[in-house]
Formats: C-alpha cells, sequence, structure tokens
C-alpha cells in the first residue's frame, strides 16, 4: 500500500494507545456505530466517528474515576457501560441540583440569569450518555464568578455548574433584594440586559464591609469607609494585606451562613480576585 | 477514514497503515464471499479486481470524509445490482467501482437521512430505468434519484428544456 495514497489515519487519539486495548476500542467503535445507525448504514461521516469515539473514551474515564471499582481491569466493553451507567448516575444528581436552582433563585436576578437557568432544561431533555456523553447539549451564557473548568465536559461539566450556580445563589439569597439592586447599578449599570454576574459584586462588597469593620450585609459603603478598606488592602506588607482579605472572606461566610467549603473557598477566591485588582490600581507614590 | 491532526511518529503511522491495510484486507474477503452470490448472474471479480474495487473504496471513503468501521456497504451494492439485465461481466469491475463511488457521495448528499438499502434501490432503479447507464446514476441529483425510483425514469429539467428550445427552432 502505497503511503501517499493513504489517507486512512487511526480513529484512536494519539497519546491513548497505550491506555486502551486497540482492538476491544475498535471493535467497541464498530458496534457502537452500528447501533448510532440502526443497522441502517455501514458509514458514517469521520466527524461522527470520532464523536462517537470521543463518547466511548469519556465514559471509560468515568469508569476509572467512579467510586464503583467493580469493573476495573474488565474488558474495555464492560468498563464503557459502567461508564455509561456512571454518567446516567451523574445525570440523575444533576436533575436534582437544577430542580434545586429553580427552586432557590436569588432575590435579584437578571435576564440572563432567567433565561440560562431557563435554557439548562435543555440539558437534561437532549444528554445521551450512550452514544455522546462528553456532549453538553445546551446554551450555557450565564456566566459564573468562578467558571468550570475546560478540562471538564458532559455531565461533569453541567454538575460542577449547578454546583456553583447554586453556590452563588445561597449567597446572594442571604441579601436584602434592595441593596442587591442599588449595588448593581453602581458596579453595572444596566445589569439587567447586560451578561454580567451577579455574585461578585455583592462578593467583594460583603468582603469591603469586612475589611472596613462594617456588617457584611450592609454592602454600600461610605467613601471613607471604602477608602479605610482600600488602605488595608494597599499597605506596604503585602502578605499580611491579602490575609486580611482572607479573614474578610471568612467573616462573610460566617455572617451570611455560609458554612461549606466549597463555599467559603468560593468566597475566598472572589476576595483574592479583588485583592489582587486593587493592588494593582495602587497609586504609584504608595509602591 | 478519520482525520487526525498533528505531527504523528513513524510508530503511530506505522500502525495505522497495518491497521488501513487490515480492514482493505476484510473487504477483500468479503468480495470473494461474495462473488459466489454474484457468480450465478455471471458476475465475477478476480484477484485484481477485488483488489482494484477494495482500493477504489478506500478512495472513495476518503474523498467523502466517511469511515465504515464494521462490514461495508460493497456488497450490498453487489447484490443490489448483480441480477439486472444491464451488467456484463466485460464492464463489471469498472461498472461496480463507479457505483461505490456514487454510493458514498449521495450519502453524504442525502444526509445520512437514506439507509443504506434506500439508496441502493434508488441507484438501480435509474441504472434499469435508463438501460444501464452508470452516467446516469452518477451524473444526476439526489432528489432526481430518489424521483425517478419513486416514479420512473423523468427527464432532467436541463433536458426538458433543451428538448423544447430544439423543437421551438425547428418550428
Amino acid at each position: 500500500m502505497e503511503k501517499a495514497d493513504l489517507t486512512v489515519v487511526s480513529p484512536i487519539p494519539s497519546g491513548r494507545l497505550g491506555e486502551e486495548h486497540e482492538e476491544e476500542l475498535l471493535a467497541l467503535l464498530a458496534e457502537r456505530t452500528g447501533r448510532y445507525t440502526m443497522g441502517d448504514s455501514t458509514s458514517v461521516r469521520a466527524e461522527t466517528a470520532v464523536r462517537l469515539l470521543n463518547g466511548i473514551l469519556f465514559c471509560l474515564e468515568l469508569e476509572k474515576r467512579s467510586a464503583d471499582a467493580s469493573t476495573r481491569g474488565a474488558p474495555t466493553r464492560e468498563r464503557f457501560f459502567a461508564g455509561v451507567r456512571e454518567a446516567q448516575r451523574l445525570q440523575r444528581r444533576a436533575a436534582l441540583l437544577y430542580a434545586q436552582a429553580k427552586r432557590w433563585e436569588p432575590p435579584v436576578v437578571n435576564l440572563a440569569y432567567s433565561e440560562t437557568l431557563d435554557a439548562l432544561a435543555e440539558f437534561f431533555r437532549r444528554y445521551d450518555p450512550d452514544f455522546f456523553a462528553q456532549d453538553i447539549p445546551c446554551a450555557i451564557d450565564y456566566p459564573l464568578c468562578q467558571p468550570v473548568s475546560e478540562r471538564l465536559a458532559g455531565v461533569e461539566y453541567m454538575l460542577d455548574y449547578l454546583r456553583r450556580w447554586l453556590t452563588e445563589s445561597a449567597f446572594l439569597r442571604a441579601l436584602d433584594a434592595g441593596l442587591l439592586r442599588a449595588l448593581y447599578e453602581g458596579y453595572y449599570g444596566d445589569y439587567n440586559d447586560l451578561l454580567v454576574n451577579l455574585y461578585l459584586p455583592a462578593a467583594e462588597a460583603a468582603t469591603l464591609c469586612a475589611l472596613a469593620d462594617q456588617p457584611v450585609r450592609k454592602l454600600l459603603l461610605s467613601t471613607t469607609e471604602r477608602e479605610n478598606a482600600a488602605r488595608l488592602i494597599w499597605s506596604e506588607d503585602g502578605i499580611a494585606a491579602q490575609s486580611a482579605v482572607l479573614t474578610a472572606a471568612r467573616r462573610v461566610c460566617e455572617e451570611l451562613g455560609q458554612g461549606g467549603g466549597f463555599a467559603r473557598s468560593y468566597a475566598e477566591q472572589a476576595a483574592l480576585d479583588l485583592f489582587v485588582r486593587l493592588r494593582a490600581r495602587r497609586e504609584p507614590a504608595n509602591r | 477514514m478519520l482525520c487526525r491532526k498533528g505531527r504523528r511518529s513513524y510508530m503511530e503511522d506505522k500502525k495505522e497503515v497495518a491497521l488501513a491495510e487490515r480492514w482493505e484486507a476484510r473487504l477483500q474477503a468479503e468480495l470473494r464471499a461474495v462473488n459466489e452470490r454474484s457468480a450465478r448472474f455471471g458476475l465475477m471479480l478476480n484477484e485484481q479486481g477485488v483488489t482494484n474495487v477494495a482500493a477504489r473504496r478506500r478512495a472513495a471513503l476518503a474523498e467523502t470524509g466517511r469511515v465504515e468501521l464494521g462490514g461495508s456497504a460493497v456488497p450490498a451494492i453487489i447484490d443490489g445490482f448483480c441480477d439486472s439485465p444491464y451488467l456484463q461481466q466485460d464492464e463489471y469491475e469498472e461498472t461496480l467501482s463507479a457505483l461505490v463511488e456514487a454510493f458514498y457521495y449521495y450519502k453524504n448528499e442525502s444526509g445520512d437521512r437514506l439507509t443504506d438499502g434506500e439508496l441502493i434501490c434508488a441507484m438501480r432503479e435509474r441504472y434499469d430505468a435508463s438501460g444501464g447507464s452508470v452516467e446516469a446514476v452518477i451524473g444526476t441529483t439526489l432528489d432526481a434519484l430518489c424521483r425517478a425510483a419513486k416514479h420512473g425514469l423523468q427527464e432532467e429539467p436541463e433536458q426538458e428544456e433543451a428538448a423544447k428550445e430544439e423543437t421551438d427552432g425547428e418550428s
């Protein structure tokens, strides 16, 4: 066979041959392709085959990470179906989180928040762990304060997105609607129509309140109070300043009843981002 | 078959060639097996013909960006055409190769909405209705192919237009 004529390449992505038994994987891909076409077609577009293969590999990865170790070392086909069952289990868990998100909305929402919340329902209607477990078949427009890692895909992405969504909602539900509205108008202007995150200004404002030794629910500081807080961040001792910011974030979580480890680390990360941004805005004379 | 971007090592290339050769060998075995059925109609591929048809199929898949991971459609195409009164042994290999190329092209054109069986039937209808003309099968559109399968062979719109102009010119 002349190499110049060869336009065929292995369907197995580079670097995976050592992890999966190639023969079993190809046989499984052939089987899944046949199921996908319901036996009506012997051929598919290359892009379709790649998608199907990525779905298989995604499920094999899920199987590796699942708590159920009963299929470890089993043939590829058995591990794949265990991965599909794991994807289905995670999908059910995500559905519970979604139901929770629909019940517990923040006191103030914007268009992006509402529309994304509705759009997420499409994921549960269209998610297909049998063939394309790696897909996220819905539009996710609302930007989280701390986005989901791009390394995640499929139902794992959705789970993490919902977890962060709920963390942000729980934080905002502890605050007054009127104060939030005033905060957003000052921070964003027309917050309702913009594709903006609602948690970030609230987390920052609450942290600044804690730094200024004010009740965190107050949210809106006077100019003097704001300058006092900024002075702490701008102090020469960067390590001490950072420590003060983290302590303020923890106080915010305590006062707002956000006791969970994830909620606290989420708030701390928002506070650190604020610290880095404000430090970067320091007057040149202060350096 | 499937495309993969990026630089490949010599070993990866070697493995891929081995894989493709194995799949090709599998098709060649299928073609030898289907010879037993087509022989009843006086149609057989010799060894060179088997190799040639397998190579044309590989090229057609690559050109159309399609892959076959299980069996191939080629035996079904043979089964679908071998009892045609217009298919003769002396042109069997070339006709079959052209039909295979057309088949994968039309699969793409249909957006995979036609099953293999439906498409082969439509191609066979057109082939027989045109007196065994491969050009009639490959030189048409998918719509016309399916229309012909449903309603019988009809003149192409361009041919109708040309015929009409000729008639108008005479009068």
